[in-house]
């Protein structure tokens, strides 16, 4: 089955290096999988997002317009995108920045974490794109969240002085997720 | 451990002919191309046999090309549309020494960095002056670009030609998974007794070593081209065999149209799609074979305007009647899945 979620927010964010570890995460899974991004040309602080697809099969358009989840880092990434979701479909929102007398759809889910909170009482607003991908992995299983915590620490393997901060940004997302599938329960 | 591994387009075609035994690169970076030259400037003068420039400009790498090839060596270079036209010249000498040379173009918009299919034409028609013309895969995959560069150093070899493999900026920056080829021994590589090997041997060269001449090497194109209609001509059927809406279309857009027809045939429209993979041999035949008691309907779509890819569609129909629409986008902007479901459900 085909699943795909579209990741946003401002260059520096981390978002097109949280796309890539969960197509490397579901490439370790022997899925089918695309990363398609879209960045400015200015580094920080420009726009930056991508879009990352998983299939047991070929797949089609890699920059579908239309996606299962949208992922907002920032507040200009949650009003553009807000619209791309698929009926029916999941929006997860970094609530530290967005709020949600924001949210204007009726037809989808919005669910949030705080994750630039979490990054900077972890110690770096630098594990922020971490923080979300550990709860994206856990809330939508597009892939499976110890996978993708492999493939950070992967990522990491030579730089072991950020492994620990990582580790822990990465559980605190998979922590967040769980309470927030209960709450939905 | 995964099966694959994850690369992006330009990183996996720059791999790929590594491993198809490239010896020499040379090439100038332009946007959205160069990847190729970056991924191949850090690694391949580390590789013993190999050699790696970055050329002061496309005219000088091309011709570096040219000269490296007409040594002996399997030479390729990349660029993308306006680099391209900076290499017409040496194209055209290629062709007509007989020169093989792999060249990857990563197409993009004459106005902007955004993917394009403009340089159809371009490419598929003439290499310049001459008019002698090159083989062209074009892929929609990853994987496929991983492939088709593999494979164009071999054809390259066998007919002593160009080879082009045509992709473009999406799928240039696509990152997907993918299953790359093995290494081959350079030693394997197939021996090029028309290259000058000094004075030894007592070859002397000019250009190139063109093995005829005159109108015999022109007439001798010609043969090569029904060959390759013949042998190489490769299309990918999507859903084509029962449909009676049918898309046509090559590349990226190809791919993202795909969506559409599987999205059509979750709802039983009877929708598929013909895909060239290869421009030039045209699939002129398939083309010509499609059924028109069966097909009401053809969708051209493209990544260019003016059109360019419509034509040959047309050319290759040759006045079948079966109506035909076609669509298409430009100076950047590419058609959207949902254009073509548009499009094709306004044909249902």
């Amino acid at each position: 089955m085909e699943k795909s979620v579209l990741m946003g927010g401002f260059g520096g964010q981390g978002v097109q290096t949280c796309g890539k570890l969960l197509i490397y995460a579901a490439n370790e899974e022997d899925k089918i999988a695309t990363f398609y991004s879209q960045y400015g040309g200015a580094m920080r602080g420009g726009t930056s997002n991508c879009t990352v697809i998983t299939s047991d099969e070929e797949i089609g358009a890699p920059n579908k317009k239309i996606v299962d989840y949208v992922v907002a880092f920032n507040i200009p990434s949650f009003k553009k995108f807000e619209e791309r979701v698929a009926v029916g479909g999941t929006m997860i929102v970094n609530s530290t920045l967005i709020s949600e007398d924001m949210y204007t759809r009726k037809d989808i889910n919005y669910v949030g974490v705080p994750a630039t909170q979490i990054s900077q009482d972890l110690g770096s607003p630098k594990v922020l794109n971490v923080v979300i991908l550990g709860f994206f992995c856990e809330y939508s299983g597009m892939v499976e969240p110890k996978v993708a915590q492999e493939v950070v620490l992967k990522q990491f393997a030579k730089k072991p002085q950020f492994i620990e901060m990582n580790t822990r940004a990465f559980e605190t997302g998979v922590a967040e997720a769980k309470k927030a599938k209960k709450a939905k329960k | 451990m995964a099966k694959k591994e994850v690369m992006q387009g330009n990183e996996a075609v720059a791999e790929s002919a590594l491993r198809a035994g490239c010896r020499f690169f040379a090439g100038y970076p332009i946007t959205p191309q160069s990847e190729i030259t970056e991924y191949l400037a850090l690694k391949m003068n580390d590789m013993p046999g190999r050699a790696f420039v970055q050329g002061e400009s496309e005219v000088a790498s091309i011709n570096m090309v040219f000269g490296a090839s007409a040594a002996g060596a399997r030479a390729m270079t990349a660029t993308a549309s306006h680099g391209l036209s900076l290499m017409a010249e040496t194209l055209s000498f290629c062709a007509s020494q007989t020169v093989p040379a792999v060249i990857v173009d990563v197409g993009r918009a004459i106005s902007s960095t955004d993917p394009a299919q403009t340089n159809y034409n371009f490419i598929t028609k003439s290499l310049g002056h001459g008019g002698f013309r090159p083989f062209c895969f074009a892929p929609a995959t990853v994987q496929e670009s991983a492939d088709m560069v593999y494979e164009a150093f071999d054809i390259a070899d066998k007919y002593r030609c160009v080879v082009f493999v045509m992709t473009d900026g999406m799928l240039g920056h696509l990152i997907e998974t993918v299953e790359l080829k093995p290494y081959r021994e350079l030693a394997d590589m197939p021996e090029r007794d028309w290259a000058p090997h000094g004075c030894g041997r007592g070859h002397v060269t000019h250009g190139g070593t063109p093995y005829i001449r005159g109108e015999a090497l022109a007439n001798r194109q010609e043969e090569i081209y029904a060959e390759w209609e013949r042998d190489y001509t490769r299309v990918e059927d999507y859903y084509a065999a029962d449909a009676e809406v049918l898309v046509l279309a090559w590349g990226t857009v190809a791919r993202t149209a795909k969506s559409a027809v599987k999205k059509l045939r979750g709802e039983g429209c009877r929708v598929g799609l013909l895909r060239p993979q290869t421009l030039f041999p045209f699939p002129n035949r398939a083309i010509r074979e499609i059924d028109e008691r069966r097909v009401r309907h053809i969708l051209v779509l493209e990544d260019a305007i003016p059109y360019q890819f419509y034509h040959d569609v047309m050319y290759a129909l040759g006045g079948k009647p079966i109506p035909v629409t076609r669509y298409a986008r430009s100076m950047g902007v590419q058609v959207s899945a949902e254009e073509a479901e548009e499009q094709l459900r306004r044909l249902l």
